[in-house]
């Protein structure tokens, strides 16, 4: 990962955890294309949207992701369980458990390039608030289509000081993190 | 021929679907479930119930997170000692040695896979050979 501000260059490894969460929960993920814009109708009738934000930050850093989309998508991501019907199951609540998931896995991969961040607890917005989120240091979106269903992403990083996130490679003494799904058993 | 005791594992996690999916879990392979969403409930609970074999812990939580949780609980000051399971976002090698030190006896990164969830509770509620 070379070139771009410090903002850019995390959003990229941010943007590269979104889109690895949604793959790995079985979802076609698209990205660069905008789908079509609803409007207020055609909202309502995917199931209204759902907003969330999570922060996370150091010293030097502070961000925030903001994940906003119809319902009906983010039913489409709800892992699959089967003894619980999808009407039993909290969307909202796995919206905001879509933010953690993306800004832990983040926080791994950031870790092996030399930048530790600390995670807040994922929030529900409203749709205004998630539309008002836009502030100096917000990135320029990028949305995913999924499956004809649009993912819209707010990312803000706000950088005071200097922060150096190091090359894949060039951190080897720096001991990994671990990923997603790995057990450890002391 | 009696039946064996069901062994009541303690879940602790803010997010109530994934409390939803791992009672799935745990009751499709025989565990009985109590919840509590986060670490300040879940150490009423696990104060309060004498019968439980194992706590699964979210870390990042509200009110208090889930290494504020074993610091206090201190599990393995516990009489029988009480495992801990970790499983969180976070596989960071500073807050995996947090929780060592405060007495988790595993640590599980999220997304889990059920399977191996499944495997490391039996492995560690294993008798001792």
């Amino acid at each position: 990962m070379t070139g771009g501000t410090i903002q850019q260059r995390l959003g990229q490894l941010l943007h590269g955890c979104l889109t690895e969460v949604i793959t790995d929960l079985g979802a076609a993920v698209t990205t660069d294309v905008r789908v079509e814009a609803l409007d207020g109708a055609g909202h309502e009738a995917n199931g209204g949207r759902i907003a969330v934000v999570i922060g996370f930050g150091n010293d030097h850093i502070h961000g925030a992701l903001t994940l906003m989309g119809d319902r009906r998508l983010f039913v489409r991501l709800l892992p699959h369980t089967p003894t619980i019907p999808t009407e039993a199951q909290d969307v909202v609540d796995w919206a905001r458990e879509l933010a953690n998931l993306t800004v832990g896995r983040f926080k791994n991969r950031a870790h092996a390039r030399g930048v530790d961040v600390a995670l807040d607890c994922p929030r529900t917005l409203s749709v205004a608030q998630a539309d008002s989120a836009t502030t100096d240091q917000t990135l320029t979106p990028w949305d995913l289509e999924i499956e004809g269903m649009q993912l819209e992403t707010r990312l803000t990083f706000e950088i005071l000081g200097s922060v150096t996130l190091s090359g894949p490679d060039e951190y080897p003494t720096h001991e990994p993190a671990c990923e997603g799904g790995d057990v450890l058993i002391f | 021929m009696a039946q064996p005791m069901k062994q009541n594992v303690l879940v602790i996690d803010d997010s109530v679907t994934i409390r939803q999916q791992l009672t799935a879990i745990l009751t499709l392979n025989g565990y009985g479930v109590i919840e509590a969403s986060d670490g300040r409930l879940g150490l009423e609970a696990a104060l309060a119930q004498a019968d439980l074999a194992l706590v699964l812990c979210d870390v990042n939580m509200p009110h208090m997170n889930g290494l504020e949780f074993l610091e206090q609980f201190r599990p393995k000051e516990r009489t029988p000692p009480l495992p801990v399971v970790m499983l969180t976002t976070d596989g960071t090698p500073d807050a995996i040695a947090r929780a060592k030190r405060a007495g988790a006896v595993a640590w599980i990164v999220k997304p889990f896979q059920p399977d191996r969830l499944i495997a490391a509770i039996r492995r560690i509620l294993a008798p001792p050979a």
